[in-house]
């Protein structure tokens, strides 16, 4: 969905919010040394911490404005608050949070997603299905999760025991209207909110490894990526009954026919055969079942005639070469009442069939395909099933699927006409895998072929030792081959009664529990310390003290030196030696007031050999004058540790955003910055990794986009401490109207670091002629057999790239949108996919926002 | 009334007249080749009929289903039937072939194809002219050879069902077996509802979807008209005896 710049009306910046506030400190704008003590004393600091400011504070008036970079003479530092304390606490879940912020998130068409992140990055959230996604029940076979009720009871995974056991549903409901994305698992698609968790084989090969070694994870849609294994299961325990069927109506007590009383195997291989071949004939005296069965097929007429005589006590007669019949209106009455009406085309399979035991639901299979079906030859043929009616063969392939077969399709296909050259027959055929012997054909044509297949795909086998230890009689998993962004559209949930998994779309999802809620106690076990940095020096003052401003000194730059003696809020985290945290942790850092400075700090400490992945919160307050944010980020990667850093930030155009991010990557360790810089006035931020111990990397991924009247001014540091380190930055810019973008980069190799590696890689695309773009790389190689490569690029949106995909009906706009989306593709591919979908978005409605 | 019709026209590339008062009409079902000489003005007029923003309409019309479509932009005429394969195919970096397409797919028709819906013609289009299924998470044309560049374009065509269709010298840089699936491509995709106009300096490829009409262009005009005898009679004499 395409938000209309215009219908946002949120003030001079269109695409941020803002936000009425109230604060119980109301400071005195300027800066001073009172005001240092001040800011101090109400966070109740340890001495040291009021120490380090006021030196930092010191400093800070000492170090010369930076000359080079941006336009900075416009910042008056007397006209800023440096302290506000809200009134509000940090809210703990969506519906605490003050209706303005809601309205706001709503205006922008931000995915909901993305409103849960508000909170802290730990919040209570509905993982949702479209209201279409056929869930596997046993009590009435496949039901959309709409029509799902407490009570109804479905299939869940016991992760114990990796069986599937029926588990009853304790709510269902629909939770919200939301962004949906398009998984697509084993040609089955099922469309999830981006924080739904699947269950997966994850590949946690140790690093250098070849082999893979497998891990059972829940990921979310947002984690999943293509090629991904998902959890399907491949045989469900048995269930359903037989169900007791209709008297025969026979008002005049004349017919001969009788029928059973309740479904067997027999009655249902016989209307299996009729879904294929039979039809009912009712016109004027004539009342017939019958059946399109040639008599080059004696066995099957055999099979009918004497199921009839079993079931009906009727003479099935041999009406001609091409026919079967069955003379009795009672029978064709009865077959009516069942559900089995319809003409070829229009016919369906009554729902109480799903809900029967599993040698009654193959029988009806296998005599629909000794009807309409094929079991090819050659050792690798599948069995297939066609017909001109797809809904039909949809419906056949949930039977298969249900009784723990695979399927394929349904396809269609066009084939010549038997009797006219000119026309052609379109149809569709439905291609049935997996251990398909055990549907109940009695077509010897059919069941001769049975057996013949060498080879069968299972769903376990995969590349890895430790993959089949994942894979039992009834679990296997399956390959993701498309996520893709799908409509916003109501959602809904259930909640099981048991283990909190159910089977939709034969996939297995889990169900509404707040897994976020989960992640917190989760963090908390593994030792995790995620606490906001004011909090932290409050409860962890010793780990706090050996590691702050140990990256980033206060003196360090001017800016540096003002977060340092004013810094107020951010996030500290603390990751023990060799614990990987699997959920990207996220934090929101929200400002109340106008004029406000922002001044957060943010210190990661990850231990060696743990790994985590943080994302800052894409945030856009607005301002009615010309306002600053400079936060400091420290981090510090021990051996063989890794951190990604992620960032969107996306502030108001008269924001000064000069931001100071470094980490000190260790032996072995990887450092990855990406960072996306959408809004602000001017933008100075060049994320450094120092390369201190032997066999480090560092990257930066950066994206800027300067609109009219922007100046993004970023880049990267990558200082070489020890030998055998790598360094890579990619950094893609795009600039519109009078907007410019500078790369700006360093490249350092001290005296003994042999045998460096780095590379540089800076595209710049224009969108008109008033754009600029510049590139300033600094390079200090101390020495010689270090490898540098620098690669630059400045392009304007290509003529040509606009006619051809113009020439393909794309409008104009949304062409220039493709290309430069494409053109960042690199970088965004990289984000988490709503991170990356909010991206694309923000772009788009800048781009627009300038050329209307 | 036919599909295509181009009435007069001319067009001018930075102020250099190339098309001199062309006419042509292409109906449905009909397949015309437009041959002629380098530098004769062929691709002029498939860019012209495309609306590319650098060929002037300096005099003429250009008609699709009798409304002139001179003033409109390219995604104006995409979206009214027409299309164009292009004899050399833009590289759009960062685009995936399925993502384009599917754009391109929804952009001309009324209502969006379901997912499912366009996966499976895309695969069985696909399967058609011989693509991997690799080159779905392929960048549009990006890296493509010649031959695999001329093919998505006919795999454009196919996905997009077009009523007026002009291929602009697709078999250029095509060897024999690359010729002929787009070649067969083209065949299946030709019928009573589709109107072709195949731009070519050779007359190969009307060995393999043999035209209904054949015209040939001299100096930004037609200068003479036939049917597929007339192709022949090129391949023996070349084109110098019809120089007007």
């Amino acid at each position: 969905m395409a938000t209309k710049a215009e219908d946002l009306q949120l003030g001079n910046y269109k695409f941020g919010w803002h936000d009425e506030s109230s604060s119980v400190f109301v400071p005195k704008k300027g800066l001073s040394e009172d005001v240092v003590r001040e800011i101090s004393a109400l966070k109740d600091e340890p001495k040291w911490m009021l120490d380090l400011r006021l030196r930092s504070y010191q400093q800070f008036l000492r170090r010369p404005m930076p000359s080079w970079g941006g336009d900075l003479s416009k910042i008056l530092f007397d006209d800023i608050y440096y302290f506000i304390r809200s009134t509000e606490k940090q809210a703990n879940s969506w519906e605490d949070l003050p209706a303005d912020i809601k309205n706001t998130y709503d205006r922008l068409g931000i995915p909901e997603a993305e409103k849960q992140r508000l909170v802290a990055g730990v919040a209570a959230q509905y993982e949702c299905l479209a209201g279409d996604t056929r869930v596997w029940t046993a009590n009435r076979g496949l039901a959309a999760i709409k029509e799902i009720e407490p009570g109804d009871v479905v299939f869940a995974l016991d992760e114990d025991s990796g069986r599937f056991v029926p588990a009853p549903v304790k709510s269902a409901a629909q939770t919200d209207v939301r962004q949906t994305y398009r998984v697509t698992v084993n040609g089955r698609t099922i469309r999830a909110t981006d924080n739904h968790p699947f269950l997966t084989l994850s590949d946690e090969r140790k690093p250098e490894r070849q082999r893979a070694r497998y891990a059972r994870r829940w990921k979310t849609v947002g984690e999943l990526r293509v090629g991904d294994l998902v959890a399907v299961p491949r045989d469900v325990p048995g269930f359903g009954a037989a169900m007791a069927l209709p008297t025969l109506s026979d008002p005049h007590g004349r017919t001969r026919t009788r029928v059973p009383s309740e479904t067997s195997v027999d009655l249902l291989w016989l209307l299996g055969l009729f879904v294929g071949d039979g039809s009912l004939q009712s016109a004027g005296r004539t009342h017939r079942v019958q059946f399109a069965i040639p008599a080059s097929q004696p066995q099957l007429r055999d099979e009918l005639t004497r199921v009839v005589r079993d079931l009906f006590g009727l003479t099935a007669i041999a009406a001609d070469d091409a026919r079967i019949v069955l003379n009795s209106r009672a029978l064709v009455e009865w077959i009516s009442d069942l559900g089995f009406v319809g003409t070829a085309l229009t016919k369906q399979v009554p729902a109480w069939v799903f809900s029967l035991p599993l040698d009654q639901r193959l029988a009806f299979l296998g005599g629909w395909v000794d009807a309409d079906g094929y079991v090819g030859p050659a050792v690798s043929d599948p069995m297939s099933i066609t017909s001109g009616n797809r809904p039909l063969l949809e419906q056949a392939s949930e039977l298969a699927l249900l009784a723990g077969l695979r399927t394929s399709g349904p396809f269609e296909f066009s084939s010549k006409h038997p009797f006219d050259p000119e026309r052609r027959i379109i149809g569709f055929r439905l291609l049935v895998t997996g251990p398909f012997e055990r549907v109940g054909c009695r077509n010897p044509a059919r069941t001769e072929r049975y057996g013949r297949r060498r080879y069968a795909h299972s769903n376990t086998s995969a590349r890895g030792t430790t993959f089949r230890g994942h894979t039992t009689d009834h679990l296997g998993f399956a390959r993701v081959t498309a996520i893709e962004e799908g409509d916003f559209e109501p959602v809904y949930d259930i909640e099981v009664d048991g283990p909190h998994n159910f089977v939709a779309e034969g996939m297995v999802v889990h169900n509404s529990e707040v897994v976020y809620h989960k992640v917190r106690e989760d963090l908390e076990a593994q030792g995790v310390i995620f606490l906001d940095t004011d909090t932290a020096l409050r409860e962890h003052p010793d780990l706090f003290r050996e590691h702050f401003t140990k990256v980033i000194p206060a003196n360090d730059n001017k800016f540096a030196a003002l977060n340092t003696a004013v810094w107020s809020g951010g996030s500290f985290i603390w990751i023990p030696e060799g614990v990987k945290v699997d959920v990207p942790l996220q934090a929101y850092f929200r400002i109340n007031q106008q004029n406000m400075g922002q001044f957060e700090r943010t210190l990661i400490i990850a231990e060696p050999g743990s790994y985590v992945h943080y994302v800052e919160g894409c945030t856009a307050p607005i301002y009615s004058s010309d306002s600053l944010h400079s936060a400091v980020v420290e981090i510090i990667v021990k051996p063989g540790a890794r951190v990604r850093y992620t960032t969107i930030q996306n502030w108001s155009n008269n924001v000064y955003n000069l931001v100071t991010k470094r980490a000190a990557a260790y032996e072995d360790a990887t450092m990855e910055w990406i960072d996306g810089n959408i809004g602000s006035k001017l933008t100075m931020k060049y994320p450094a990794v120092w390369l201190m111990g032997r066999g480090a990397r560092g990257e930066v991924l950066s994206v800027a986009f300067a609109g009219d009247g922007q100046h993004q001014d970023a880049g990267a540091k990558m200082v070489h401490h020890a030998p055998d380190t790598s360094s890579q930055i990619i950094s893609k810019s795009v600039s519109q109207g009078h907007g410019r973008t500078s790369y700006r980069g360093l490249v350092d190799v001290a005296e003994g670091a042999h045998r460096v590696k780095s590379n540089v890689v800076c595209d710049a695309l224009l969108l008109d002629e008033t754009a600029r773009s510049d590139t300033y790389p600094y390079m200090n190689i101390a020495e010689d057999d270090a490898q540098i490569g620098h690669e630059a690029s400045v392009s304007r949106i290509g003529e040509e790239q606009l006619f051809y995909l113009q020439s393909r009906g794309v409008e104009e706009f949304e062409a220039q949108a493709m290309i430069v989306r494409g053109f960042i593709e690199p970088i965004s591919k990289e984000l988490p996919m709503e991170y990356s979908v909010e991206l694309n978005r923000l772009i788009s409605l800048n781009m627009e926002g300038s050329v209307g | 009334m036919a599909e295509l019709e181009i009435k007069g026209l001319t067009v001018a590339v930075e102020g250099k007249q190339i098309l001199a008062g062309l006419d042509l009409a292409v109906a449905k079902g009909e397949t015309h080749a437009l041959m002629g000489p380098n530098g004769s003005g062929k691709s002029t007029l498939a860019y012209a009929i495309m609306g590319h923003p650098a060929y002037q309409i300096t005099g003429g019309q250009v008609l699709l289903k009798g409304t002139d479509v001179t003033e409109l932009t390219p995604d104006e005429r995409a979206r009214m039937g027409l299309f164009l394969a292009m004899q050399y195919p833009t590289e759009i970096p960062g685009v995936s072939l399925t993502n384009f397409l599917r754009t391109a797919v929804n952009a001309t028709s009324e209502t969006d194809m379901p997912v499912r819906q366009f996966m499976v013609a895309l695969r069985r289009h696909m399967a058609d002219f011989q693509m991997d299924e690799k080159f779905l998470s392929r960048n549009v044309n990006e890296g493509f050879s010649g031959g695999e560049k001329k093919r998505f374009e006919i795999l454009q065509m196919a996905m997009l069902a077009p009523e007026i269709a002009v291929l602009d010298e697709t078999d250029s840089g095509l060897d024999v077996d690359a010729l002929k699936i787009v070649s067969e491509g083209v065949n299946r995709l030709r019928g009573p509802d589709l109107g072709v106009l195949i731009i070519t300096h050779y007359t190969r490829i009307l060995r393999y979807v043999r035209p209904d009409y054949v015209h040939v262009m001299f100096e930004g005009r037609l200068v003479q008209s036939g049917g597929p005898g007339l192709a022949e009679e090129l391949e023996e004499k070349g084109y110098e005896h019809l120089r007007p």
